[in-house]
């Protein structure tokens, strides 16, 4: 190649390159920086030849490759300063902006750190949380350490008992927490490292007493003391040796649902923990212990729970499990490296509704902006038209207009972090009515932070593109012609501001029926019949097993406390029961079969396979059982709709007497009486002795499930469950029951705690605030796409009204009636309202039917309200009741306008 | 426009190029020629960054794109001549006082190094 060649190829590139300057650059200086390089270039050649000319051409492109940014960044100040000026210009649209972008951004980045701190985070001090897998449902301990033993699809395996309470004295004072027993090598399986001392050691620590606190609790009980190690502390009772302490912010493999302050291992004796009695390791039918597991290399969730599931059924086979002919899977497998445990598959279906919901905010709030901006931009058609013709390029003013809206994302996007930050505070409420073993810990992190950035340059490219690319398409003549008037663009139908309005009304009609569906949804579950008077009615929880007692001195207890509370005055009636109505997690798991199958079995009865199992299947699916006092119905104010309930003789040894509900025995015997009956649970057979109304448990939205009710066996008061015993009252109005009680119980023993005293009125409450807090919040997004709605709607009509003044006050002039220039002007609104409501209608009923689909308490929460007349029909013509009076207020003012006036101002 | 003070220091490069413009009113070329040779070669300015910082001495007022040209058959008409505003001499003259009291105070420094018992 001769050096005239090279030249020339040396300089194409370099035009090509530096082409890519800022036009203004370009026209100033792109011909003398040309020229200079073309010298430097032949200059260069002519002394040095090709070899030289290569660094030259290197150092060259360098150099506009440094430069370029600089100026990229000079005209970005340029034009930030003038977007500044120009949003100062219109303050009220400003504002308007910021706070509807703000809302929309603030909530979509709340439920982003929703999502985060629950769905996303990985558990806290876990080595490789992605490769540790939990079991969805409780399994026995002798079949998890066969699972330990025989297994070859997991690298390592524990199991763990949450949550257990512990009532933990550090020497100055007793405190009750919550915390795991874990099969010894479940640090291990976690992959956690203690912050101080070590973990458990399934050799050394056997037969000793010893335990492994979590970080806050050693931060807030202990003192933080550095000589933790070996320290004895007393729990429930008995010392008890520290061997180590867990990393910041571990709380257990379950930290969300079961956080844990206090991990003993299985190894130590029953009479310290009194969940290990009863052969709590051995016994195959209590499936009380939840799994975890690292699968091995190669191994996936999927194929690691097809083989456990055989292993399971297996084993239900051959050691006789009453629910060995059941049909459903026994091992399902969820991801166990998370706050909390999810199947992978269903994480779409859990992000859908909030995702759906801020996807919706975020556009409606869009798409408002960006009718207001392409509203104002054809106030400055003028402005563009004489920059465009001056010279500026295309591209330099739709840079100049995104950067303005940019900007106003930007603001927004502060806007919207301040929410978030406000509303992450106020989520912190939830803390103080969920269960004490529950850990809601929401924050916002630095990725919430480039979230919320990146939507809002993202929203403010969004929004400003379609009026930035709109107005720049000016014809310069007419725009310089005629003034004001002549910047009236007329849209045609499918313009892309009508598009705009269009869209806008149809998400807002579609998150508003959303919305309403789910509130009122919500409404009609929690106005339900409890199936009791909650008014008057008290529950103070006890737990003398673990305040150092053992099992015949707290039974004993419980008869003298029975006997006495009754004789105080105020006190109407009293029972005891070991569970609570109407909490989260009340009553437990039962299976059982009715006598009809069991009769089947025993005399051969030609009844076929499926009647049996369809019998089976249907006893056994969902039931709860809840072990109750005398007099607990009467106390409770539960009607009792046959037979009779407990009395004193009933709470003996092995009671085979059972009280059962009113759903479980039309289940089992429609169209019959089913006192006198039999049930078979857990391989005893009790008689039904009395069937009462059905109450509601758990969350309030659940339907009724079948229950029983046995009386509480003596021998279980020396096995609590984590809530202690619950002493129920029925007091007259205006009784202090927490305080009778205190007294009474510190005189039968001083050392007895009385702990979690709360009425049944405030336990509803607590129950039902998540629900009213949801109810709350949704109102407010639906009254947020309104509000929005119609603000850009009147925003683009005043705009239209001022930009036809000339036409309007010619129409006027020339004997046009007022209904037909509020019919000239209201006309467009009038036909996007309308379309798109229909839209909206369609998208809102799609969306819900979709989501239904995929979730069951949606559905459940749905169904009902659906059809709603107050929904289907109310929320559309609010939508375009206030929309079209958000045109109409802006064209009346179109009514006063004077033709002389008009006319004149042109 | 701003502040004399508040342009101090000057970048070298800016202080080169009003350097040029001192004697004559020059082109893009000559003023990269001109610095070129009395820096020995050691500050060469690369055509972007030349007129990059031609742009912002035209911003900041210290320099202005002037109409007087040489005679047709000497000029190429794509070059642009640049003069040396009154605001940046006073700018260059404030900058050359700073470097001068700078290369004064080494001086001293220089001798109080070579003599200590002169300095104490």
């Amino acid at each position: 190649m001769s050096e005239k060649q090279v030249s020339a190829w040396a300089l194409k590139i370099y035009r090509r390159i530096a082409g890519a300057f800022p036009e203004e650059f370009r026209r100033i200086h792109g011909e003398e920086m040309d020229l200079l390089t073309e010298d430097m270039i032949r200059d260069v050649a002519a002394r040095r030849g090709t070899a030289g000319l290569i660094p030259t051409m290197l150092r060259i492109l360098a150099d506009v490759a440094l430069r370029l940014p600089v100026e990229y960044a000079a005209e970005l100040g340029q034009n930030v300063r003038y977007g500044a000026r120009m949003l100062m210009k219109s303050k009220g649209a400003t504002i308007a902006s910021i706070l509807s972008l703000g809302i929309g951004i603030g909530m979509t980045t709340s439920m982003y750190s929703e999502m985060e701190s629950f769905l996303l985070r990985d558990l806290p001090g876990a080595r490789e949380p992605e490769g540790l897998v939990r079991a969805l449902r409780g399994i026995s301990f002798a079949n998890f350490e066969y699972f330990r033993d025989h297994s070859g699809q997991f690298e390592s395996i524990t199991a763990f008992l949450g949550t257990v309470p512990f009532v933990v004295n550090n020497g100055t004072q007793s405190r009750r927490v919550n915390g795991h027993l874990v099969s010894p090598e479940y640090f291990q399986v976690l992959g956690v490292q203690p912050a101080v001392g070590r973990v458990f050691n399934a050799t050394s620590d056997q037969g000793r007493t010893v335990a492994v606190v979590s970080h806050r609790f050693w931060q807030a009980s202990l003192g933080g003391a550095p000589d933790v190690i070996g320290r004895p502390i007393r729990i429930n009772g008995n010392a008890v040796e520290i061997v180590g302490v867990g990393p910041k912010d571990f709380l257990g493999a379950s930290p969300m649902l079961m956080a844990a302050d206090v991990f003993m291992p299985t190894t130590v004796q029953q009479r310290i923990v009194p969940e290990l009695g009863k052969d709590a390791l051995t016994d195959r039918k209590l499936a009380a212990f939840q799994f975890a597991g690292r699968l091995k290399r190669g191994i996936t969730a999927k194929m690691a729970e097809s083989t456990l599931d055989g292993e399971m059924r297996q084993l239900e086979q051959q050691f006789n499990d009453p629910g060995k002919e059941r049909k459903e899977r026994r091992i399902e497998l969820l991801s166990g490296g998370r706050m909390l445990p999810i199947r992978e598959a269903d994480l779409p279906v859990m992000l859908a509704i909030p995702t759906l919901l801020c996807g919706l905010m975020m556009w409606i709030a869009c798409a408002n902006v960006a009718t207001m901006l392409m509203a104002k931009s054809s106030a400055r058609m003028k402005e563009i038209a004489v920059r465009l013709s001056v010279g500026a390029s295309r591209g330099r003013l739709i840079r100049q207009l995104l950067t303005e809206s940019v900007m106003l994302s930007l603001l927004g996007g502060a806007a919207g972090w301040l929410f978030a930050w406000w509303s992450v505070r106020q989520a912190s409420i939830f803390r103080d009515v969920l269960p004490s073993t529950m850990n809601f810990e929401m924050f916002l992190s630095w990725r919430a932070l480039v979230f919320t950035f990146a939507i809002s340059a993202f929203s403010g490219i969004l929004f400003g593109l379609a009026p930035a690319l709109q107005s720049t398409r000016a014809d310069l003549s007419s725009a310089m012609k005629a003034g004001a008037a002549a910047q009236l663009r007329r849209y045609g139908w499918l313009s892309t501001r009508n598009m705009l309005i269009l869209q806008q009304v149809a998400a807002s009609l579609m998150l508003l029926l959303f919305c309403g569906f789910v509130v009122i949804g919500m409404r009609r579950n929690t106005n339900v019949d409890l199936g009791f008077e909650a008014k008057n009615l008290w529950m103070l929880s006890l737990d003398p097993v673990r305040d150092g007692y053992d099992g015949p001195r707290a039974a004993d207890f419980f008869k003298k406390l029975r006997e006495r509370v009754e004789r105080i005055p105020g006190i109407e009636s009293a029972s005891l029961t070991q569970t609570t109505p109407l909490t989260m997690f009340s009553g437990e798991a039962l299976i059982a079969e009715n006598e009809n199958l069991m009769h089947a079995r025993a005399e051969g009865q030609a009844e076929s396979k499926e009647q049996k199992r369809e019998k089976l299947f249907a006893a056994v699916q969902g039931m709860r059982g809840e072990r109750v006092g005398a007099g607990f119905f009467e106390t409770v104010g539960i009607p009792i709709l046959a037979g009779r309930t407990f009395v004193e003789a009933d709470a003996k040894q092995d009671s085979r007497v059972i009280v059962i509900n009113e759903t479980l025995a039309k289940q089992q015997w429609p169209g019959g009486a089913a006192v006198g009956h039999t049930l078979r649970i857990e391989g005893k057979e009790y008689q039904v002795i009395g069937v009462v109304k059905d109450i509601r448990s758990g969350m309030v939205m659940d339907v009724a499930r079948p229950g029983v009710f046995r009386p509480i066996d003596p021998e279980e008061y020396a096995r609590p469950s984590a809530e202690g015993v619950t002493l129920i009252l029925r007091t007259k109005p205006g009784v202090d029951a927490g305080l009778e009680v205190r007294r009474l119980v510190a005189g039968i023993d001083p050392n007895i705690t009385v702990f979690k005293v709360t009425s049944m009125v405030e336990q509803v409450r607590q129950l039902l605030f998540m629900m009213n807090y949801a109810i709350l919040v949704y109102s407010g997004i639906g009254v947020f796409s309104l509000v929005l709605a119609a603000a850009g709607l009147a925003g683009v009509t005043a705009y239209a009204v001022a930009r036809r003044t000339k036409e309007i006050g010619i129409r006027v002039a020339l004997g046009a009636t007022r209904r037909q220039v509020m019919g000239l002007v209201m006309k467009e609104g009038i036909v996007l309202v309308l379309a798109g409501t229909a839209f909206g209608f369609a998208a809102a009923y799609a969306s819900v039917r979709i989501l239904a689909t995929f979730m069951d308490n949606f559905e459940t929460m749905t169904k009902q309200s659906v059809g709603d007349p107050l929904i289907v029909v109310g929320g559309p013509a609010l939508l375009a009741g206030l929309t079209l009076l958000a045109c109409w207020l802006p064209a009346r003012r179109s009514l006063r306008i004077d033709p002389q006036v008009a006319l004149r101002e042109e | 426009m701003p502040k004399i003070d508040a342009l101090l220091p000057l970048k070298p490069n800016w202080f080169h190029i009003l350097l040029s413009l001192t004697a004559q009113d020059q082109h893009g070329y000559g003023i990269m020629q001109d610095v070129l040779s009395w820096t020995h070669g050691k500050l060469k300015l690369w055509p972007a960054t030349l007129y990059g910082t031609l742009k912002k001495l035209i911003e900041e007022g210290l320099i202005e794109e002037t109409g007087d040209r040489p005679a047709p058959e000497l000029d190429d008409a794509r070059r642009r001549y640049y003069h040396l505003s009154d605001f940046g001499r006073q700018v260059l003259e404030a900058e050359s006082r700073r470097l001068q009291d700078l290369v004064r105070m080494i001086e001293d420094r220089r001798v109080s190094l070579e003599n200590p018992e002169v300095a104490s």
